[in-house]
């Protein structure tokens, strides 16, 4: 039996969707890597594999390999020189391409899809500062690290802090916590205590 | 037991794996040796086991077994293992899990916890996957932790209040309080999820609505917004040089939310709003992500004229932005201003059709919208042939809708008969095969009372499908025109343009090749037959010809196109005398517009009534409304819709207690519900046939009656009498709500005194729109055979601004001429 070549292809990321009756978790589909091999079911569409996704809103896990299949799809046979919006079931969907992720957000009918565009422009500018130059290998080995950003700057599909400072900061006290976890003996040791 | 190896240097490993099997291989290793380290209750290594989990999970493969380790990870003191066990909980479990109440313990201790970084944790859980058995339980917690001093946990605590409104909208009370001083703070975080819990509120709840805007919150949020752009430049939370564009924003939403419908909230705006408008830089995508924003807000509430205006315009200079992001917005936003804001939206005409010939897609979609919506009496000749352009070189997926759309906008527009026919002629040609297949009964109709042009029509259509008869709806007009105005072809009677000649073995020939062709569908196949037969009466020579054609399919596979055969036989052979009359020209068909969508009848001229039909409808009933998917399209928000009529539907019997069921009124089998043209035609043809009630036309005869008039429901009741029944009257009765909120679950239910007979049809819908802006129709059929006196008791029960209404009425004035 022929084996499957795996894809070379990246993948991104995921992101999140608004409030609403429906939201899910964004994710990216990848492309981007010089000719991404194919297998040899090849398929029109490249494919892109999941780095983060967040979902808010309950959803079977069947259903959700499904949309991400589909939104992946969607995603990834956008033209370059289309805009960032697209409709999709009865969502819009806000998505913006960063080197070879593309970062992509699920929205409801009355959200304003420009905001969006920097809210995940603020997403990455937050893994940047954390990472320092942030490129995808950071988030496919640190990929718990990205979701504890993500879940410092929103909750429940909202942001929580408009300013990059505070949610770094955040960031790094609670680094620092699990650090002084890890070595809880090191204070006292330092002390002469030990 | 050698230690686990490490999360990295799983991820390291998995990416080595070339194939799917071999990475598939390791995976199941590695859950295997952590599946061994989980029975072991080994704390040490059970957080790298879980993030190991988690990555496996995330690259799709099953995790549901490190579900209750996740809750184990919470439980423990150690900072690091409760981040990952709250991160495992929000991606492994939901509350479709019964495990995931488990948590809700933990997460209230976690709530009261000496480190605040926990306590964020647990709010952030809860605010992202809580169910409401687990909402409900840590309200209380969440609501205390809103009003700490701490803006580190207030922010956070707003948004897990959001996240519990939503699951659990009872609680929304416990929680107002607690909003008092949240717009007193200075830290940005915490304003701007307090804007976002207040505008949950204020969605959720028009109590809530009514209070914040009694409270002064406007004033409030106009002076923080104000702060924001006067305020200098802020290091912490600029943007492009704007000052805390997200917050803008919210607050902006939230004051459309407060302005909506209401004067005084929208007058305490209208500075700001023109303030922001005028001031805000838009160079950049968060400048215009505000401007848009306040675009929205001052199309929603009661701006002042000048204001709106100035909505426009921006919108108007968001369409010549080189940001494709930038035009999309503003399409969108433009085609929901268009039916309010008409004019204005005119002025930037030009700009949107040029929209149509962007690259993308979705911004193709709108411009072509918006262009329907703009078309009008003045623009028509121009903007057609734009469509008719953008319908030549768009997508396949638009030319379905572009089709529909230009023939919609050329029936009402039409400067002259013969324009409105060349452009039917230029779809049909363009975009045949795309044409929506009732489209075809449509225009045949229209062909049929365009009299004059008859000779014209007939021979460009033959000229369309001589050279190519592949496109169906194409085939399907042509062949009913030919069939119909065959001699007019054939003798070259065309005054609008030169005539051609052509020979009635000419005509036949390609009338044949339809028949023949595999490229026709059963329906055009059809329609070329029936129409072969029809020339027989019109053609001189060529009978002999005809009749063999028809006889051949007598014995045709195709069903539908051997019983017409055997049919027509049958009138060449034994009915001949018959034949003439029955193959006469239609009639100009009687158009009943019910506000728009049109229903066309016939049955005379032909033996089976159901030649119209493309798709012959299962029992034998009318086709159901077809245009509305049209109007829904161009957005027209005026339309009453037609009450559908379901083959299989049953009349609504509602509440049992009040009306006389109605077994079986004396009428057909088939409701009818808008009435049918008047059609003047031998009587025998109707024996034989199914008889639909025919009903007249009214509106001269009997005067409507409104029902019902009380807080703001108003029900007017339409009559017709039938013909062959004179003990059947028909009331067509339509509410509508002229309050400011819609009036949903809407039934509507009769009862008639004992010597009657009611039966009530199903209704075009539940939902009565405010404003006036729409209605529901609902039809009532009643059987008077003792000619008394027309009673009726009404009982109306619909859901109005959040409660249950209920009422019950009687009609007495029923004008005489409906039950005499």
């Amino acid at each position: 039996m022929r084996p499957e070549p795996l894809p070379e292809a990246e993948a991104p990321l995921a992101l999140r969707p608004r409030r609403g009756t429906r939201r899910k978790g964004g994710n990216g589909g990848g492309g981007g890597a010089p000719g991404p091999q194919r297998g040899p079911v090849a398929g029109p569409c490249r494919q892109g594999k999941l780095r983060l996704q967040k979902w808010y809103l309950a959803t079977a896990d069947r259903e959700k390999k499904k949309m991400v299949r589909e939104l992946m799809q969607v995603v990834l046979s956008r033209k370059p020189k289309m805009c960032s919006f697209l409709e999709w079931r009865d969502l819009k969907v806000v998505y913006k391409r960063y080197a070879s992720l593309y970062f992509c957000c699920a929205i409801e009918g009355q959200d304003n899809e420009l905001i969006t565009l920097e809210l995940i422009h603020r997403y990455v500018e937050l893994l940047d500062k954390y990472f320092g130059s942030v490129c995808e290998l950071d988030i496919i080995f640190n990929f718990e690290k990205a979701y504890f950003i993500l879940d410092e700057f929103v909750m429940g599909g909202e942001i929580q802090d408009t300013s990059k400072k505070s949610v770094l900061k955040a960031i790094e006290q609670a680094d620092l916590l699990q650090e002084e976890d890890e070595s809880p003996r090191s204070v006292l040791e330092e002390m002469g205590l030990a | 037991m050698p230690a686990p190896i490490r999360l990295r240097e799983l991820i390291r490993t998995i990416r080595t794996a070339r194939t799917q099997a071999e990475e598939r291989e390791m995976i199941q290793k590695e859950c295997a040796a952590i599946r061994s380290s989980f029975r072991e209750e080994d704390n040490t290594y059970r957080c790298r086991n879980v993030a190991k989990l988690l990555y496996m999970h995330m690259l799709g493969y099953p995790a549901h077994f490190g579900q209750l380790e996740c809750l184990k990870l919470i439980a423990s003191q150690k900072f690091t293992d409760k981040r990952i066990g709250y991160l495992g909980a929000m991606l492994l479990l939901d509350e479709r899990q019964d495990v995931h109440l488990l948590m809700t313990n933990c997460i209230k201790n976690d709530l009261n916890h000496s480190t605040q970084y926990v306590q964020g944790l647990a709010l952030c859980t809860l605010g992202c996957m809580g169910s409401s058995e687990m909402c409900r339980d840590l309200a209380g917690e969440v609501e205390k932790l809103l009003k700490t001093s701490n803006s580190y946990l207030r922010k956070k605590a707003a948004l897990c209040a959001v996240h519990v409104i939503r699951k659990v909208p009872e609680l929304m009370e416990m929680f107002l309080p607690a909003t008092k001083n949240l717009l007193n703070e200075k830290n940005h975080g915490v304003l701007h999820t307090s804007v976002v819990l207040l505008t949950e509120m204020c969605e959720r709840s028009p109590d809530m609505l009514a209070h914040f805007r009694k409270v002064s919150l406007v004033p409030q949020l106009v002076r923080i917004l104000k702060n924001l752009i006067m305020s200098g430049y802020s290091p912490e939370h600029d943007v492009s040089g704007i000052s805390d564009p997200f917050l803008q924003v919210r607050i902006l939403r939230l004051l459309r939310i407060l302005g909506r419908n209401d004067d005084d909230s929208s007058e305490a705006m209208n500075d700001i709003l023109a303030q922001v408008a005028t001031n805000t830089e838009t160079s950049k995508n968060v400048g215009n992500a505000i401007l848009y924003e306040t675009v929205l807000t001052i199309m929603d509430i009661k701006s002042e004229s000048g204001l709106r205006v100035l909505a426009i315009n921006i919108l108007g200079r968001f369409l010549l932005n080189n940001d494709k992001n930038i035009r999309y917005v503003a399409l969108t936003s433009l085609l929901k201003t268009v039916q309010t804001d008409h004019n204005a939206v005119q002025r930037h005409r030009s700009t949107i059709v040029d929209c149509l010939k962007d690259l993308d897609v979705s911004i193709k979609r709108r411009a072509m919208e918006l262009s329907f919506a703009l078309v009008n009496g003045n623009n028509v000749r121009g903007m057609m042939k734009e469509l008719l352009y953008f319908l030549d070189s768009c997508e396949p997926e638009f030319k379905a809708d572009c089709a529909s759309g230009i023939f919609l906008a050329a029936e009402k527009y039409a400067p002259s008969k013969r324009w409105h026919i060349d452009t039917i002629m230029r779809v049909l040609t363009t975009a045949g095969s795309y044409v929506r297949d009732d489209a075809v009964p449509n225009l045949i109709q229209l062909i049929t009372n365009s009299v004059e042009m008859h000779a014209y029509t007939v021979q460009r259509l033959y000229k369309a499908i001589l050279g190519d008869y592949s496109q169906q709806p194409l085939v399907q007009v042509a062949s009913w025109c030919i069939g119909e105005y065959g001699d007019l072809l054939v003798s070259g009677q065309c005054e609008e343009e030169e005539p051609i000649q052509v020979t009635e073995d000419e005509v036949l020939d390609i009338l044949e090749s339809v028949l023949i062709s595999n490229m026709s569908a059963s329906v055009t196949r059809g329609y070329a037959l029936t129409a072969i037969m029809k020339l027989s009466t019109r053609f001189t020579c060529t009978v002999n010809r005809i009749k063999k054609v028809v006889s051949i399919y007598g014995s045709s596979i195709d069903v539908e196109l051997q019983q017409r055969a055997v049919e027509y036989n049958a009138l060449f052979k034994k009915y001949d005398h018959m034949r003439p009359a029955l193959l006469e020209r239609m009639p100009v068909m009687e158009k009943v517009t019910t506000n728009g969508p049109t229903e066309i009848v016939q049955t005379n001229g032909e033996t089976e009534p159901a030649v119209l039909e493309t798709k012959p409808p299962p029992s034998g009933l009318q086709p159901a409304i077809q245009a509305n998917d049209l109007l829904d399209l161009l957005g027209e928000s005026d339309i009453t819709p037609v009450i559908p009529t379901a083959p299989t539907s049953k009349p609504a019997f509602a509440g049992g207690e009040l009306l006389d069921l109605l077994g079986d009124l004396n009428l057909t089998g088939s409701p009818v519900c808008a009435p049918a043209p008047q059609i003047a035609q031998p009587p025998f043809l109707l024996d034989g046939l199914p008889t639909q009630p025919l009903f007249n036309d009214i509106a001269a005869g009997i005067p409507s009656i409104t029902a019902y008039n009380k807080n703001g429901l108003k029900i007017d009741f339409t009559f017709e009498r039938s013909n062959t029944n004179p003990s059947v009257t028909v009331i067509t009765i339509q509410a509508s709500n002229s309050t400011e909120q819609d009036m949903t679950d809407f039934v509507f239910q009769a009862a008639v005194p004992k010597t009657f007979q009611l039966q009530l049809l199903s209704p075009s819908s539940s939902v009565i729109p405010a404003f006036n802006s729409g209605t529901i129709t609902q039809v009532i059929k009643v059987l008077n055979p003792q000619k008394q006196q027309l009673r009726m008791r009404i009982k109306l029960t619909y859901n109005h601004k959040g409660s249950a209404m209920q009422d019950l009425a009687e009609v007495n004035n029923f004008p005489p001429q409906s039950w005499q």
